[in-house]
């Protein structure tokens, strides 16, 4: 009977071999370009309408072309309109389409799909979360919040490749928006024929560069050259393939052992090490975002104590934290709208000129003047979620304000949903850790997260005179009018001190040499279509 | 009469698994946040209809009855994250991938681990023994997330033999180390059950009586010594088909398979609660199946147990 036992287990072993070495056979290997990049988290859905969060995007650029694309540089260049027409008061935008744009099972791109596709993005039924950010289009507020039907959104088709957008006010951000994935068009048939569960390999039909040819759930998601893409003759990488790998050191480990080309990130504190080991295949370059403290200043004790957020603001030691625990070519932050943003100069506090000596005195006297001193401790919490790299900060930054001040901060992590629960808790917080990425190259996708009926906004700030700033830039059509309007918002915040940032990001990618054609940018939007593998 | 018993276990089976999918429902609907929370915040309007469409608007008590209600009818629900997904399809994909993992660790860890076990019985108190146990000691002791970047950093990066992550359907090479890494534990664990069990064996008077009559010792071993010392392993297959499906939820995740082990970590971060849930059910069913196969097995191996 053993014997018979060994024999079924060599028997098993022996099939289970073939099985796999058949199967494996089948991959057939060839020498088309392919492109392997670490993706970060696995994305949620592929749907342009749907989706969200860095990884699904980096992946729809590539699915998908909007009616305005990017350069590598990051540059807005022509998309499926390959002219556009802006009204003199820069509310009616008229954009003329390609006639040669195609979907990838060959019917023709029209003016209607765009129709089609903004309508649905906006409809509530659709389930958009990104859908408030097509806020300046005519009638959009209403439609989400279902007062009006969804035809009556301000985009109409002239002809089959002629498309009129109509703005509620000028909006001079309007052509970044419309590189974002809420815009992208959808394949009415198809989506039609799944009732909305179209975004899988056998279903999707898209616009862009490369078409789905694989998605593996929590593995990887491949793309193929799309033969029908009006530009693919300029499409010199024949397969890309998305790898979903939520560890940085595992991606880093795939990257060293050659499976993949081109990581996400970098894993925390080891960006040092890393320069060593694999040198200039080390990217880094400015990210449009800001990393700061929230004050939640509906309570004690930042409540009507602008003085002492303010000892906070300058208790903080940025250069130390950019230098010795970031290490990435960070920089500290000194405003709240990072450096880079179009049409905008930032505007930083006074103190960014000050010495760290200069800081620390007017911080400890700000302090006192709020009442509090050695014996009198400020007692606080700060709430951040798990993270290495996030912990390192906020011990530093406890370490930094008992120095300086004589603060005792209690540190409390929670896992990312409780988190995020929490942080909107305003009878609850005090200091919020928070990043903040842009979803298009403006200052107003900064300005706007602190007014005060912004429900992103964790802090309670709420100033009218903010509020009104932001509501005379939102209709100015004079880029110059509107920079100054959102400067003096923007000083305005920074005097209040509701949020206290702390550095702007970069992006940090190990790239492997042989991909060419990759041109750092402050959006960090890198579309295959513009690189090449040598 | 095995027959009634074995349909008896899956009828008993039926109450544990309801009282399971009852906790775990309660357990992931009681973490704070939901499945709809993120960076950002949805409109009113849109998340209304999101947990419309999701039935999140209903009490508790109702969203629980509506589920278990599909699970009876065998659809585990859509899955809250991966929107163009159902819990059956993820499922339907990911468990082969976590069983062939699992399956091969398991044959694995037993051919080897009875291997060692027998050989470290065998020259009993000689530096073999020795070696075997101090393996099989490091084996338990060190959990495979430890194990498991330390076999990356040799096969993939220094040998570049072996991936060091990742899954392409069907690149057997992609299998290797993660199965390593899961069944090391469990090889040790046998290694030593087995050696216990045949050192005992070997001390009883049958054994004696077939070396009296000069038998070389292999055929004593396989063929008279094997069988009894094999039932503590058998039985301990049940807990150990446990011990793999938690080892490949580890694995899965530091190897970037895609079974159900990484649903299941990624689900809980996400509060899919459908896919959390439907990869409890299949754990749950897993593993009383395992328990059930190893009480049918030992009645066939040991005379004294009838059912």
């Amino acid at each position: 009977m053993i014997k018979q036992m060994i024999r079924l287990l060599f028997f098993l072993n022996i099939f289970f071999l073939v099985a796999c070495d058949q199967s494996a056979k089948s991959d057939v290997a060839s020498d088309i370009s392919v492109l392997r990049k670490g993706n970060g988290p696995e994305p949620q859905t592929l749907d342009p309408h749907k989706a969200e969060g860095v990884p699904a995007s980096n992946i729809l650029r590539d699915l998908y072309e909007g009616l305005i694309s990017e350069g590598a540089d990051g540059q807005l260049v022509p998309g499926v309109a390959h002219h556009i027409e802006i009204s003199a008061d820069g509310t009616i935008y008229t954009l003329y389409l390609r006639e040669t744009a195609r979907w990838s099972n060959g019917d023709s791109l029209t003016a209607q799909d765009f129709v089609y596709s903004l309508r649905r993005s906006i409809d509530p039924a659709t389930g958009s979360s990104y859908s408030q950010v097509l806020s300046s289009i005519v009638n959009v507020e209403a439609i989400i919040a279902g007062k009006l039907a969804v035809e009556t959104l301000g985009v109409k088709a002239l002809d089959d490749h002629t498309l009129q957008i109509t703005l509620k006010a000028a909006t001079p951000y309007f052509l970044s928006l419309l590189t974002h994935s809420t815009t992208y068009p959808v394949h009415q048939a198809t989506v039609e024929a799944w009732q909305g569960h179209f975004s899988r390999p056998d279903r999707l039909v898209s616009n862009g560069a490369y078409r789905l040819a694989d998605w593996v759930v929590q593995s990887h998601i491949a793309l193929e050259k799309n033969t029908q893409y009006w530009d693919a003759q300029h499409s010199r990488i024949d397969r890309v393939i998305y790898y979903a790998i939520d560890d940085a050191s595992q991606e880093l480990q795939r990257f060293w052992a050659d499976e993949i080309d081109w990581t996400e990130s970098i894993p925390v504190g080891q960006v040092d090490w890393v320069r060593e080991k694999f040198g200039n295949q080390l990217h880094i370059s400015p990210y449009l975002g800001t990393y700061y403290y929230g004050l939640n200043v509906t309570r004690p004790p930042f409540k009507d104590q602008p003085g002492l957020r303010r000892a906070l603001w300058l208790a903080i030691d940025r250069d130390t934290i950019v230098q010795k625990i970031t290490a990435a070519g960070e920089l500290p932050a000194y405003s709240w709208v990072p450096p880079g943003v179009m049409h905008y100069q930032s505007q930083p506090t006074a103190d960014f000129k000050w010495s760290a000596q200069q800081r620390m005195a007017k911080a400890r006297q700000l302090y006192q003047q709020a009442g509090y001193s050695a014996e009198k401790p400020l007692k606080l919490e700060l709430l951040y979620n798990t993270s290495e790299n996030h912990k390192r900060i906020a011990l530093a930054i406890a370490a930094m304000w008992k120095d300086v001040l004589g603060v005792e901060t209690e540190l409390i992590n929670e896992e990312w949903k409780v988190f995020l629960d929490h942080r909107k808790q305003l009878g609850q917080t005090q200091v919020i850790r928070g990043g903040w990425i842009a979803d298009f190259n403006d200052a107003w996708s900064f300005a706007e997260l602190l007014q005060s009926d912004n429900t992103m906004n964790n802090t309670g700030y709420a100033n009218s005179k903010y509020d009104q700033l932001l509501s005379a830039a939102s209709v100015e059509s004079d880029l110059d009018k509107r920079q100054q309007l959102l400067q003096q918002a923007e000083r305005i915040l920074l005097q209040d001190v509701p949020i206290i940032p702390i550095f702007y990001y970069v992006s940090k990618s190990l790239i492997k040499p042989h991909v060419k054609g990759v041109e750092g940018n402050v959006m960090d939007h890198h579309y295959t279509k513009n690189l090449v593998i040598n | 009469m095995l027959w009634r018993y074995a349909f008896q276990r899956l009828l008993g089976a039926i109450p544990t698994l309801l009282v399971m999918i009852f906790i775990a429902f309660y357990l992931i609907h009681s973490a704070p946040g939901g499945p709809f929370d993120t960076e950002k915040t949805i409109a009113p309007e849109v998340r209304a209809n999101l947990d419309r469409i999701y039935h999140l608007d209903r009490p508790l008590h109702e969203q629980f009855l509506y589920y278990l209600n599909s699970v009876v009818h065998g659809d585990l629900g859509p899955s809250f994250r991966y929107r163009d997904y159902s819990v059956n399809d993820l499922i339907g994909a990911g468990f082969p991938v976590s069983f062939k993992l699992g399956a091969v660790a398991m044959l694995l860890a037993l051919v080897i681990g009875c291997g060692l076990g027998m050989l470290a019985a065998l020259y009993r108190n000689q530096p073999l023994d020795y070696v075997i146990q101090l393996l099989s000691v490091g084996g338990i002791a060190v959990p495979g997330f430890v194990i498991a970047p330390l076999l990356i950093l040799l096969f993939a990066i220094s040998l570049r033999w072996l991936p060091a992550g990742g899954w392409e359907t069907g690149r057997w090479s992609d299998l290797v180390l993660p199965i390593i890494a899961l069944a090391l534990p469990q090889i040790a664990y046998i290694a030593r059950l087995m050696r216990g069990s045949m050192i005992d064996v070997l001390g009883s008077a049958y054994i004696r009586a077939a070396r009296g009559k000069g038998l070389p010792t292999w055929l004593i071993v396989l063929r008279h010594a094997f069988k009894p010392a094999f039932l503590p392993v058998l039985s301990y297959l049940g807990p150990a088909s446990a011990g793999i499906i938690t080892g490949s939820v580890v694995v899965e995740q530091i190897f970037g398979i895609p079974g159900i082990g990484r649903y299941f970590v990624q689900g809980a971060m996400n509060r899919d609660y459908t896919l959390v849930l439907g990869v409890v059910v299949v754990y749950g069913a897993l593993v009383v199946l395992a328990n059930l196969v190893v009480d049918l097995l030992y009645a066939w191996l040991d005379p004294k147990v009838s059912y």
